[in-house]
């Protein structure tokens, strides 16, 4: 496991119901979530190393990164190069070995705790023994109950079909998880995600399990679902063209241990959508970083 | 097969008709053949037993089983409820103690640590060799049966269950840790689910272990029970009454285990049918 001893102390009820409380207000903010703050990230050279004396693998170098609230980052770099770790170092997952991370000014640790970080992992691991809006209502029933089972209130449930209706799934919440398509099950774990409505969304390769079709069917409605939502993403992928087509902002990472090789700007326009591949400057930084990311792994 | 769709018992009844039809396929399916086997064997030996001359002591006719079950089946559900209420009792008692110890194992690395040896000791040794200690112990009661009955589930349903406490998906953990989830939440939610179908695989194994245990149990220290009945009809070379408990067992053994699969499917609908 890859949690230290005391990672499941539980905070009492109230904290998590005001928790809550003040997250269900978020929501009568505009959704462009202007003047609020929203999803900062600050990493201050953060570094991970696993294991210890002669087996030691140092996994990610030195990373001091900082993410614009509302932003969309990618990470790319080869395979191995720790990718992975620095996503779970961000979203509190992994301590890091030196340095620290913080969201919003506040550390990591207590932006995990208030259930303002996302995850969606490369397979969409929902739970096959719940239904699709079971698996979605999870987040809270986590939050609501102290180890027991109690019902999650209403105002909750319609936040949980109102998620579910963002990525278009509004008819197969009674459906059990293996009734669904990949690019279903990819959609239910963003749902799942969003809808504790965080600052900050981390995902790692969340369609790399997919066919070609349907996984730029899911980069286009990850896309118009962001552009809704605006809360900052961290994309890990190995697909150039995917990172290019919905970042404002792509990270090249170097060979493990891996620290950032580059971190150039897309300024394609918004919003995006599959004809933004026709514009010349795609092909231009696709091109580039083809070349870029071959190298990283060569060197 | 049928999809799973939660939530909608209603229109049941509109569908007695069809899901009669489903049972009757069903029945063509799986069950045809094994019957008609078993017709065919039942023939042959009936005639083999004629033919050959087979002495009634060694082989007697299935008809003649049959005829003999309706002089004093009465006494005979006597027996077969003793042996079915001593492994029932056993097999709650060793498989409840069995999932507990399981999922403290899993749980606390201490108690794993403290516990496996004395795990691994126990579980090499012979249980049937520990009955007359047993009886010692209980006495001449149904409780030295009922444990031997209980030790011989532990074991099988102790290693499943850890294992199957520990074959928790790591994403899973991971997500859960990323929604804050408390340690009980994830035992609730991730843990005890995903064991289930190590759980009950472990429990169908058990039907047979308990009821052997029960019998084996009533072999050295019984006045009742079907054990105790093939016992006693090996002393009168009574073949008959030997064949009528070996039925009873076969019977009792057989429901159990399909109860136990029939609870199966049901608590773990969500697995993908075959
Ligand atoms: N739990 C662990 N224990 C020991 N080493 C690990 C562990 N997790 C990852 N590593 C090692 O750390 C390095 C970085 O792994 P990581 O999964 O972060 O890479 P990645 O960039 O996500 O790779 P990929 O693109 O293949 O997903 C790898 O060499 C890996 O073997
Ligand atoms: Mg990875």
């Amino acid at each position: 496991m890859v949690s230290p001893r005391g990672h499941y102390r539980e905070e009492s009820p109230q904290v998590a119901n005001i928790e809550l409380i003040r997250q269900s207000r978020d929501r009568s903010v505009p959704e462009t979530g202007q003047g609020l703050q929203k999803g900062a990230i600050h990493t201050d050279s953060v570094s991970k190393s696993y294991g210890g004396g002669s087996g030691r693998i140092d996994a990610v170098g030195n990373i001091s990164i900082d993410v614009a609230p509302g932003d969309f980052v990618s990470i790319v770099g080869p395979s191995g190069c720790g990718k992975t770790t620095f996503l779970k170092l961000l979203g509190d997952i992994l301590e890091p070995s030196t340095g620290h991370v913080e969201i919003d000014g506040r550390p990591a640790r207590a932006m995990r705790k208030g259930r303002r970080v996302g995850f969606v992992f490369q397979n969409a691991v929902l739970f096959p023994w719940l239904t699709v809006r079971e698996n979605v209502t999870l987040p809270f029933q986590i939050a609501r109950s102290g180890g027991r089972f109690r019902r999650v209130p209403n105002e909750f449930l319609e936040r949980v079909d109102r998620a579910l209706t963002t990525v278009g799934l509004e008819d197969f919440g009674h459906r059990l998880p293996r009734e669904l398509s990949g690019g279903m099950q990819s959609r239910v774990a963003l749902a799942r995600a969003l809808v504790p409505e965080p600052a900050v969304l981390l995902m790692d390769e969340p369609f790399a399990a997919l066919d070609e079709l349907t996984r730029t069917e899911m980069a286009l409605h990850l896309l118009s679902v962001w552009e809704r939502v605006r809360t900052t993403v961290v994309f890990v992928t190995h697909h150039i063209q995917e990172a290019v087509l919905l970042s404002n902002r792509v990270v090249v990472m170097s060979r493990r241990p891996g620290i950032i090789r580059r971190d150039i700007t897309i300024d394609l326009p918004r919003p995006r959508s599959l004809e933004s591949r026709r514009h010349p400057l795609f092909g231009e930084i696709v091109e580039d970083l083809t070349l870029d990311f071959h190298l990283s792994g060569r060197d | 097969m049928h999809l799973a769709i939660r939530g909608r018992p209603k229109a049941q009844a509109r569908n007695t008709d069809r899901s009669s039809r489903r049972v009757l396929s069903w029945f063509n399916q799986n069950l045809l053949i094994p019957l008609a086997i078993f017709v065919v064997v039942i023939a042959l030996w009936e005639w083999a037993v004629v033919a050959f001359e087979i002495p009634q002591y060694t082989l007697p006719r299935p008809s003649a089983i049959w005829v003999s079950f309706s002089g004093e089946s009465g006494d005979l559900m006597h027996h077969t409820w003793l042996t079915a209420k001593e492994a029932l009792l056993g097999y709650l008692i060793g498989n409840g103690i069995a999932l507990v110890l399981a999922a403290l194992m899993a749980e606390f690395k201490i108690v794993e640590k403290s516990l496996y040896p004395y795990v691994l000791v126990l579980r090499s040794l012979p249980i049937v060799a520990l009955a007359p200690l047993l009886i010692i112990w209980f006495g001449f009661t149904i409780w030295p049966i009922v444990a031997a009955s209980a030790l011989i589930c532990f074991f099988p349903t102790l290693v499943n269950g850890v294992e199957g406490f520990k074959a928790a998906d790591t994403t899973m953990l991971e997500l859960m840790r990323s929604l804050n989830a408390s340690r009980t939440q994830v035992f609730q939610r991730v843990k005890l689910p995903n064991a289930m179908p190590y759980i009950f695989a472990a429990l169908k194994i058990s039907v047979v272990s308990s009821m052997i245990g029960a019998i084996v149990g009533e072999w050295i220290a019984a006045d009742a029970g079907l054990g105790f009945l093939t016992i006693q009809a090996n002393n009168f070379v009574d073949t008959l009454l030997l064949f009528r408990a070996i039925i009873a067992m076969a019977v009792l053994a057989l429901s159990w285990f399909l109860l136990v699969v029939i609870i199966e499917k049901r608590v773990l609908k969500w697995q993908t049918s075959s």
